[in-house]
Order: C-alpha cells, then sequence, then structure tokens
C-alpha cells in the first residue's frame, strides 16, 4: 500500500549536499599536484631563510662580552648567559682547584668562551682558545669546562705525550678512568700481557704501558700469533721497502718477519698492550700522588722518556710508581653484580606482595 | 594442614619437580663443560671463557622462569577443574587456603632451587680459572632462587585469581596494545609498551631479577 | 525447637535467574527433604547456605552462624555432599580421606575405615575412575566420617542404582539415629524422601511453596469427590488447590484440597455439600498438585 513520504524532501536534500561535500573533498585531495609541492618548499625555504637572519641579527646583538674569573681560570660569554655560566664557573673550578692545587697557574692567560651558538663570527675571536656550548643545565656545562680546560692543559704537552695519553688528560671531573674499569681490562685481557700485568709481573705491566723500555719489547709483550696478528692489523700503514717483510709476517707466519716490521714503526703508542685508557689511568694515578705541581712537571722535560716524566711528576720512581699502580688496580675488583641487597629485597618485596595479591582471590567463584 | 596441602601439590606436580630438580641440577654443569684452562693448550681465553659463560646464562633465567610458571599452574589445576567447589566447602578460611597452597608450591619449588645450587657449586669446583675470573656460585644460586619464587608469585597470584579478573586483566592489556596501535597509526610518539616494559623490567619492576647479568663466571 | 537453618526473605540473582522472598527453616535433629523439580533453585540455595555463592540480600543462619561471615564454622561443623563430585579426582580413595581428614579435628578414622569396607571401595583407586555408585557412596563416607552436626545432601542418591542408593540410605539414616544430626536432603525422587524426612519443603521457580512436617502434608492433602460440591465461603478450613468434573461419573465434583483434617469431613457432611468419597494422596501426587496450583497462581 503506497505511503506518501512526508520527509522525502528532506532526506535528498541531506544526501545532495553530502554528496557535494564529498565529491570537493576528493577534488581537493587529487588537487596535492607537484606544483603545489614546490610552492611548499619554497615557503619553507624562505622561512629558513628569514630564521637565519633573524639568527645573525640575535647574535650581533650580543656582541657585548661580559667576563667571569674563577681563580686563574677565565671564562668569557654574554650578558644573557651570565647567570648560567657563573653559577656552571664555580661548580667547575671548585673541582679543578682542588685537583691541580698550585698547578691552576697553568690557566694563567688562558680563556674559554662560553657562548649560545658556534658560528665564524666567533671563530674570529683570537681571543678565544676553546668554545664551549651552553646547554641548559649548569652541571653539564660545569663538565664542559672540566674538560676544556683539561683540553688547555693538554695543549702544555708534547706530540708523543699527547698520543700516549690518547689525547685526553685526566683531570677531576673529565676524562678519568675507573679503578675497576683497569682492573676489568687487566683481568679479561685478550693478549698475555694483560695477563701478566695481572698477575703481578711490573716488568710487563712497565713495557705494557710504555713507561719503561726494554731490549726488544715485543718479544717481551707479544706470542708470536699475537704479532702477528698486530701486524696484520695495523699493516696498512705499508711502505713498498715493507711490504715483503708484511707478506713473511702475514702469509709465510715468520715471526722474525714480524718482529722486524714491528720494530721499525716509529710510533709505538697504538702497539701497546694496555688501551689509552689504562695509559691514562697510570697517568691519573701519577698525578694523583704527586699532588700540587704535579702537572706542571709532567708538562715540562720534552725530551724526557714519559715513564720519567710520570715519575718526576708523581714525585716517587717509576718502579714505586707501578707497584702503587698495580695494587690500586688489584684492589678495585668491581663487586658482583649478581645478586645485591638492593635486588634481592625488590625480589622479596614483590613475592610478598604478589602472595597478598593472590589472598585477595575471591570466594565468589560460582556466580 | 599444611602437610596434607603439600602432598597432594607433590603428587600432582611431582614430575614436574623431579625434571625440574634433574635440569636445574645438570644446567650449570653442562654451562661450564670445556671451560677448563690447562695451560698452553687450552685456547680459551679471560674474555673467551666470559662470552662462552654469558652466551650459556639466558638459560638459568628460563628454567627459572619456566619452574615458576609451571608450578604455580599446577597448583591450582585440580581446584580450576572443580570451580574450587571443594576448598571452598572446607572449613578454612579462603586467605588461609590459598597462603598454604602458595606454601606448599614454594616448599617444592625448594627442590630445584637447591639442585641448582648443587650444580653451581659442583660446576664451581670443576673449574681452573685464569687469574682474574672467579666464581660466584652461591650468589648466582641466590639470584636463582629469587627469579624462580618472583615467577612462582606473578603466575601463582594470577592463577588464584577469578575469570572475571582475568579477564579484566586481559582486556586491559588489549587495550594497550590496541592504544600502542592507534598511536602508532596516528604518529603520535609515546611507546606505552616500552613504557611498560621498562618500568616492569628495571628497579622496581618484578622483572629485574630477570635482567642483568647472570653468568657464574665474572672478574 | 531451634532451627539448624534459617533463611529469610532470601533474594539471588544471575542472568534469567531469581529465588526471591525465599524462607526456609530447617528445625534442629529433623530430617527436612527439599522438593522441586529440576531447575527450580535447590542446588543454588544449598550453595547459598554453605556460602558458595553470595546473596542479593535477605539473611542465612546455619548453625546459629551468619552465612557468609560465619561460614568457616558452619563447615566445620557441617558434612556436604554436592550434586556433583567435588573431590579431586587425580587422588586414590585413600589419599582423598587423608585430605579430608586434616581439615577436620573430629574425624572418625575407624568409621571412615569401617564404611569403606561396608560400601566395598578400594583405597588404591583413583577417585576419577570410581563408578557413578561408587563416588556416591565416596561422597557420603567423607560426609559422615567428619562427625557432623548438620548434613547437607543434594540429591545424593540421584542416577545411583536401588541397590546403591538403599545403602546411602541406611548409613545416612543410622549415623542420624546414633548422633541426632540435623539432615537436609534435596531430591526431585519424592518417594524416597517420603520414607525418611518428618519435614518436607518444597521449592519451585526459585520460590517456597510449602513448608510443613511431613504428616501434616501426606494427611493434609486429599482428593474430595462430592455429588453435591458445597459452597465455599471465607471460613472454609481447607485450602482448594483444583476443582474439576469427576472423571469416572461425570456427575459432581472432584476438589483437591490441601490442609484437610479427619473432623472436616463432619462438617461437610452435615453442610450445604455431599461429600461421596475422600482419596488419599501420595507424595508424588501430592507434589505434583502443589506445583500445579502455585504455578496457576503466579500466572
Amino acid at each position: 500500500m503506497y505511503r506518501p513520504c512526508g520527509e522525502c524532501g528532506r532526506r535528498a536534500t541531506l544526501v545532495l549536499l553530502a554528496g557535494s561535500v564529498g565529491s570537493i573533498a576528493a577534488a581537493g585531495v587529487q588537487a596535492q599536484t607537484v606544483e603545489e609541492y614546490e610552492r611548499r618548499v619554497a615557503e619553507l625555504a624562505g622561512q629558513w631563510e628569514r630564521a637565519v637572519v633573524a639568527e645573525h641579527s640575535v647574535i650581533a646583538g650580543e656582541a657585548q662580552r661580559d667576563t667571569l674569573r674563577f681563580g686563574t681560570l677565565t671564562l668569557v660569554t654574554t650578558p644573557s648567559l651570565r647567570r648560567t655560566v657563573e653559577s656552571a664557573g664555580t661548580n667547575a673550578w671548585d673541582g679543578i682547584r682542588l685537583a691541580l692545587a698550585s698547578d691552576t697557574t697553568m690557566l694563567m692567560g688562558k680563556t674559554i668562551l662560553a657562548l649560545k651558538y658556534r658560528t665564524r663570527m666567533h671563530d674570529e675571536d683570537e681571543a678565544a682558545t676553546w668554545v664551549v656550548w651552553v646547554s641548559d643545565t649548569s652541571e653539564t656545562l660545569a663538565r664542559r669546562i672540566a674538560r676544556d680546560v683539561a683540553q688547555l692543559l693538554m695543549a702544555e704537552l708534547d706530540e708523543d705525550t699527547r698520543r700516549w695519553l690518547g689525547n685526553e688528560l685526566p683531570l677531576e671531573g673529565a676524562f678519568t678512568v675507573h679503578d675497576r674499569a683497569l682492573f676489568v681490562e687487566l683481568a679479561t685481557g685478550e693478549l698475555k700481557a694483560a695477563h701478566d700485568c695481572y698477575s703481578g709481573d711490573l716488568s710487563v705491566c712497565g713495557l705494557a704501558l710504555g713507561v719503561l723500555d726494554a731490549e726488544d719489547p715485543f718479544r717481551r709483550l707479544y706470542q708470536p700469533s699475537e704479532r702477528r696478528e698486530l701486524v696484520r692489523q695495523h699493516g696498512w700503514v705499508l711502505s713498498n721497502r715493507m711490504a715483503p717483510v708484511y707478506a713473511e709476517c702475514t702469509v709465510s707466519q715468520s715471526d722474525e718477519a714480524c718482529l722486524e716490521w714491528l720494530r721499525t714503526r716509529s710510533s709505538r703508542q697504538n702497539l701497546l698492550p694496555l688501551s689509552a685508557s689504562a695509559r691514562r689511568h697510570f697517568a691519573q694515578t701519577a698525578l694523583g700522588i704527586g699532588g700540587g705541581g704535579a702537572y706542571t712537571r709532567l708538562a715540562a722535560g720534552d725530551l724526557t722518556p714519559i715513564g720519567q716524566r710520570l715519575a718526576a711528576a708523581a714525585g716517587i720512581a717509576v718502579d714505586s710508581l707501578l707497584v702503587l699502580w698495580h695494587q690500586k688496580v688489584i684492589a678495585a675488583r668491581p663487586d658482583s653484580t649478581l645478586i645485591t641487597a638492593r635486588l634481592g629485597l625488590t625480589a622479596l618485596v614483590w613475592i610478598i606482595l604478589l602472595a597478598l595479591v593472590a589472598m585477595r582471590s575471591s570466594r565468589w567463584r560460582l556466580d | 594442614m599444611f602437610k596434607a596441602i603439600v602432598y597432594t601439590q607433590w603428587r600432582w606436580s611431582r614430575l614436574l619437580v623431579l625434571a625440574g630438580t634433574v635440569t636445574a641440577f645438570a644446567l650449570p654443569i653442562m654451562s661450564v663443560q670445556g671451560l677448563n684452562v690447562l695451560g698452553e693448550a687450552a685456547p680459551w681465553t679471560a674474555r673467551d671463557i666470559l662470552e662462552h659463560a654469558e652466551s650459556r646464562s639466558v638459560w638459568y633465567a628460563v628454567l627459572a622462569g619456566v619452574l615458576g610458571l609451571l608450578l604455580a599452574t599446577t597448583v591450582w589445576h585440580s581446584d580450576h577443574r572443580g570451580r574450587h567447589q571443594y576448598a571452598l566447602s572446607l572449613p578454612v578460611p579462603r586467605w588461609q587456603f590459598v597462603m598454604q597452597r602458595f606454601g606448599a608450591g614454594a616448599v617444592l619449588l625448594g627442590a630445584p632451587v637447591l639442585a641448582f645450587a648443587a650444580g653451581c657449586l659442583l660446576a664451581a669446583a670443576s673449574l681452573t680459572l685464569p687469574d682474574g675470573l672467579q666464581t660466584y656460585p652461591v650468589a648466582l644460586s641466590l639470584r636463582f632462587a629469587l627469579a624462580a619464587f618472583v615467577a612462582y608469585g606473578v603466575f601463582f597470584a594470577i592463577s588464584a585469581a577469578t575469570v572475571r579478573t582475568a579477564a579484566y586483566v586481559l582486556a586491559l592489556v588489549g587495550a594497550v596494545l590496541a592504544t600502542q596501535v592507534l598511536l602508532e597509526a596516528a604518529h603520535i610518539e609515546i611507546d606505552l609498551l616500552g613504557t611498560f616494559y621498562e618500568r616492569a623490567s628495571y628497579w622496581p619492576g618484578p622483572a629485574e631479577i630477570f635482567t642483568g647479568r647472570w653468568t657464574l663466571i665474572d672478574v | 525447637m531451634s532451627n539448624a537453618i534459617e533463611v529469610r526473605e532470601l533474594l539471588y540473582q544471575v542472568k534469567t535467574f531469581e529465588i526471591r522472598d525465599f524462607t526456609l527453616n530447617v528445625p534442629s535433629g529433623s530430617i527436612y527433604g527439599f522438593l522441586g523439580p529440576n531447575g527450580c533453585g535447590k542446588t543454588t540455595t544449598i550453595q547459598l547456605l554453605l556460602g558458595l555463592r553470595r546473596a542479593r540480600g535477605g539473611s542465612i543462619s546455619v548453625l546459629g552462624h551468619a552465612v557468609p561471615r560465619g561460614v568457616t564454622r558452619v563447615l566445620a561443623r557441617t558434612g556436604y555432599v554436592p550434586e556433583h563430585p567435588h573431590l579431586y579426582p587425580n587422588l586414590t580413595v585413600d589419599e582423598s580421606l587423608q585430605y579430608h581428614a586434616a581439615f577436620y579435628p573430629g574425624w572418625d578414622r575407624d568409621r571412615a575405615k569401617g564404611m569403606l569396607s561396608r560400601f566395598d571401595l578400594r583405597g588404591s583407586q583413583a577417585v576419577g575412575r570410581l563408578s557413578k555408585g561408587e563416588t556416591g557412596k565416596l561422597l557420603v563416607l567423607v560426609a559422615l566420617a567428619q562427625m557432623p552436626e548438620l548434613l547437607v545432601l543434594d540429591e545424593p542418591t540421584d542416577g545411583l542404582d536401588p541397590v546403591v542408593r538403599r545403602d546411602v540410605m541406611t548409613a545416612l539414616l543410622d549415623y542420624v539415629s546414633e548422633h541426632k544430626a540435623t539432615v537436609f536432603v534435596s531430591s526431585h525422587l519424592v518417594h524416597e524422601l517420603e520414607r525418611a524426612c518428618d519435614w518436607i519443603g518444597v521449592m519451585d521457580r526459585g520460590r517456597m511453596v510449602v513448608e510443613m512436617p511431613m504428616q501434616s502434608f501426606k494427611r493434609g492433602i486429599k482428593r474430595l469427590r462430592f455429588t453435591q460440591p458445597p459452597a465455599l465461603t471465607q471460613e472454609t478450613p481447607f485450602e482448594v488447590l483444583s476443582r474439576s468434573a469427576a472423571e469416572s461419573t461425570g456427575l459432581g465434583e472432584e476438589w483437591l484440597v490441601s490442609g484437610w483434617e479427619p473432623a472436616m469431613a463432619q462438617a461437610l457432611e452435615s453442610g450445604s455439600g455431599a461429600l461421596r468419597e475422600i482419596v488419599d494422596m501420595d507424595l508424588e501426587e501430592s507434589f505434583v498438585a502443589l506445583l500445579s496450583r502455585s504455578r496457576a497462581s503466579l500466572s
């Protein structure tokens, strides 16, 4: 039976409207052509250029400098960053002063710039020695300042010493090595020299660190297979003259050839069996024992072998220094992380907690 | 009463306990097979030994988790079958009954835990290690015990819950998963699953005891 | 006489089933037969009495303790035989008895042993492997060896052959006569309860239809045949459950009544009606008549 539709006109209008909106939307999606994308890219590039100009004008506006002095440490910054740098500098100086003692005089005449942006403008500042990024917290900035002070002191050392240290001079708060890290290196070292040093052969320790010398250190420090592997690792520094020696060592496995190749290396730092971290730790120990003036003594005597310089820095003979260093390392066996009080207690608490949760198990199971 | 509950527990899970005990005893011994350093002929260096030991150590954590899980499920299996009618018709408060079940399972879990300790001690005694390395049989056994009991506790609590509670928990897990999928589809960088994993696996989460180093041999 | 079980206006709802305004009084020392058709809520009621389900309203008191608050004390003094076996199927008979005994300080080891041999059950057999009859016997054994003051039996002989049924009922009745325990037994087998019970309660569709001493129930429901039915007034002392034309003669009427007492016959004969015959009903007929009446009044 026919029933006239009172609502039909309204429904039809709604359908037409929905269809129109849908078509327009579809048309809009299809209009994302290449031209549209290119226009958008150009727009973003323009925004970028404007941002760079604005950045430069901000920097230009901050050409004014504030100089902050903490003892012999000089920090230069902009007025807007003064508070942060002042706080960080105070923190950093306390540690540096304790670590360097009288050696803080080595910082006289040196400046550290503490600025927000690194641009070409600041590279033109000749008085600046180092530029430090200013981060948000004064704690991280204090650490950066300590590292840069260490780098400033490093600049006083000769190239051989810098290379021996791995270009990082240990200073409290910067580039220090944990005693237990050394323990692990000696206890788990792949090379026999590390193992012998751990076991107490101090002459091997000294040779492996490069602070003692011997007639034929490579014969003393390495096994034949280790020598061969060492040559293979560093053999990319080949000269035509040494190529046959290299081949005889690595292919024919002639130990004498390996020794000959190793003896011809001018720079031995990267051929030492203990790492730069180990050497840095040794230096750290010497400087710590030496107290005031240790850094100055280390920096003095360009041509003196590193072992003697470290002994001078420490104020004791190199043999005694080795003994003290070895004792310190062996005493630093890391605690086992298998089970700690915190771990055990946390587990116990969880067991009890879970048992209590289970106790709340409902009686009502048939409902 | 507790003795009776322990006895029934034993009846239902004796095969599991026996198998677990044998496995727990054998695992540390098997994990150090061939590691003895005997002079120049031996190829093992300290680092090799550590790597070898660490690669096998994951099985300690797995065994602890599996033992805890299986024992917890056998504890409640017979009660689940009968919809807990028998247990609920006994003259003992529910919480007390649950505690006794927990204790009974814990007692039985003690067997593989002790066996693991014995295996660790035997494995440690059989090793000759280079200077600088040493064994930690007691610490490892303690960790194994705690991990096994944490796993037991987790699955015991889950098994003790009603079907409705389990459904709520599953619904919650499902909701988290679904939310993560939706967030990723909308390119919103919120990592719910990662957060949950971190909370559980690091202090003070329950899974912290399972993560980290489990090796019998270390510096 | 105090009641071993007292239920007042119990309310329980789950999905499409409801127990509403349910009241129950089980006198101490009685053998109470709890009758009702399948699905009327007998098992649910029993589970509510023993704290296995949670009522939504009303009050339950068993052996003087409120349920579920004091349910542990109730269960310590109650022997329960459920409709479906609840013992752990993977234990042997001996192990089941040992396990159960651990929860009941009053467990009678000698009685258990005696019943084991009386019921011819082997201790080494797994509970899950027992036959239906053997399982039924074991459940009764376990309940009785506890030495309970109250026995709650949910269709204890359902599905059992007559021999087993007899053994079970005999053991129950022996215990009851020895220890004067209260028995609450549910069944849909009317004839089984007729001989043993001294109280009866009839449940239908979640409601209590009638609750009275067994003798009153049996004696009180009669079929009255009238050649001339009397007029019903408010003073009529009995309740007419149903009226129909007399089947045999087609003349007069047949009434099914409850609350009948012998003295009423004389009153009827001297009244306007002409009472032809009074027919005794057995329990089953009475039960069916009551249910029909109850359903008719509900609809």
